[in-house]
């Protein structure tokens, strides 16, 4: 299942991107809890699924007021049972979020039937030597439960693709789908020197029946040309129809 | 299993095949200065125990980004008692080119403000990008493993992605002629002479 997530197009209204996911064929959408009240709206969320007839599969949180905004995600996503959930890791000094994903977030999974995981996210530094997020690894995601597994952060911390495969197993349940051109990070999976299409290649051979999710940059997309938007995100529909063969 | 490395064009990588050409690990960086540190570092996460096939792409490309894949690639075919298979970059590319069906010329980097470009009889010629825009005026060329300051120098340029690269590099590899040790083609003329 191919899902477009909703940040990838951060300067269009909720109800332009449902517009366009829809015309573009994708399976599902996934919503980026942000500071935009309409995102932590579960009426009018529910409304724009089934206007364009586009189920919402998947919730995240905006990297950068993610301790902000959780309460206001929390209210959202329990009206949506049998939804992925995906959360940062938390950052070196952030101890209240890190106790809310720890204590709360597995409850609130197992409460409202939510599938929880826990997602990787590029690496960064404070003052050049100190890992901005703890838990970040895929090695220790794996222990804590189910990964959502983002593929430009895990380039961008020197590991291989390929190999996260074998390492996550059935841990693997959601894949943020991009690439990295010219050092460019979340470039279209299609462009870009990550062996994108193996990837896709193996989790079919493997069977994988975990969810897919597209997370790029708004350049790649050409954000505010309305029908290249759209020509681009089929492009990488067809990319992923292509290589995503499933039996 | 089988073994590829690029350290002539950029990115540089090296990647694991299994015996039916499916890729098993795949790895690249952007800085030449760790390509020794990059190459171990990858051969000693993955099992290579059962290698029955290696190459490399011979050049062009630094002098010590290809010292370092030689080294390692000879160090290989040495304990594991193999030939090795090298080829030039710009046969990679022109296959890779005409896979994704836009077979057109390409520009290969160089020293300072130099590109190559391939002359009739299919040899390398290091001419400086002034002399390459006005030669290939009137043409569209796949510039894009050129730096974006020598890229910006040309009018237009065909976009082609990367993606899969690694698997045309396997597949011209297993065509090249193996031999005892690995041989780089280093930048010509060399810098300095």
């Amino acid at each position: 299942m191919l899902l477009f997530h909703s940040s990838n197009l951060p300067h269009y209204g909720l109800e332009r991107v449902f517009e366009f996911t829809k015309s573009a064929g994708y399976d599902g959408i996934e919503i980026g809890v942000s500071l935009n009240f309409d995102t932590q709206n579960p009426k009018y969320l529910k409304k724009l699924s089934d206007r364009y007839d586009l189920p919402i599969k998947a919730f995240s949180l905006s990297e950068k007021h993610e301790e902000s905004l959780t309460q206001a995600f929390q209210k959202t996503v329990r009206e949506f049972p049998e939804t992925i959930i995906t959360l940062n890791p938390p950052q070196v000094l952030s101890f209240e979020y890190k106790k809310w994903l720890n204590k709360i977030v597995p409850k609130l999974a197992q409460k409202y039937d939510l599938i929880f995981c826990r997602k990787n996210v590029p690496s960064k530094s404070v003052m050049g030597f100190l890992p901005a997020r703890s838990d970040n690894s895929i090695y220790v995601l794996k222990e804590k439960g189910y990964v959502a597994l983002d593929l430009t952060a895990l380039a961008s911390s020197n590991e291989d693709i390929m190999h996260s495969i074998r390492v996550l197993g059935n841990h693997l349940k959601h894949v943020y789908l991009s690439n990295v051109a010219r050092n460019e990070l979340y470039s279209l999976p299609q462009s870009g020197i990550l062996p994108i299409e193996s990837f896709l290649t193996k989790l079919a051979q493997k069977k994988y029946r975990g969810t897919f999710s597209v997370k790029v940059s708004p350049k790649q997309l050409l954000e505010g040309e309305e029908d290249k938007v759209v020509e681009k995100m089929i492009e990488v529909r067809k990319f992923y129809e292509k290589y995503f063969v499933k039996d | 299993m089988q073994f590829i490395l690029n350290t002539s064009f950029d990115p540089h990588f090296c990647a694991l095949f299994d015996e039916k050409d499916q890729l098993v690990a795949f790895h690249f960086w952007e800085n030449r200065r760790k390509d020794a540190f990059e190459i171990w570092s990858f051969l000693k996460i993955y099992d290579h125990s059962n290698l029955d096939f290696i190459g490399g792409v011979t050049g062009p490309g630094g002098f010590s980004s290809l010292r370092a894949g030689g080294v390692i690639l000879n160090a290989l075919a040495f304990s594991k008692n193999l030939l090795v298979h090298g080829i030039r970059a710009d046969i990679i590319i022109e296959a890779f080119l005409i896979q994704q069906g836009k077979d057109c010329d390409f520009l290969l980097n160089s020293f300072g403000k130099f590109v190559f470009c391939r002359k009739g009889n299919g040899k390398l010629e290091r001419v400086e990008t002034e002399k390459a825009v006005e030669k290939f005026e009137q043409e569209v060329l796949f510039l894009g493993l050129l730096p974006l300051e020598k890229q910006a120098a040309f009018k237009q340029k065909q976009e082609v992605s990367l993606n899969g690269i690694e698997k045309v590099c396997l597949e011209v590899l297993q065509k090249a002629e193996p031999q005892k040790s690995f041989l780089p083609d280093y930048e010509f003329p060399a810098v300095g002479g």
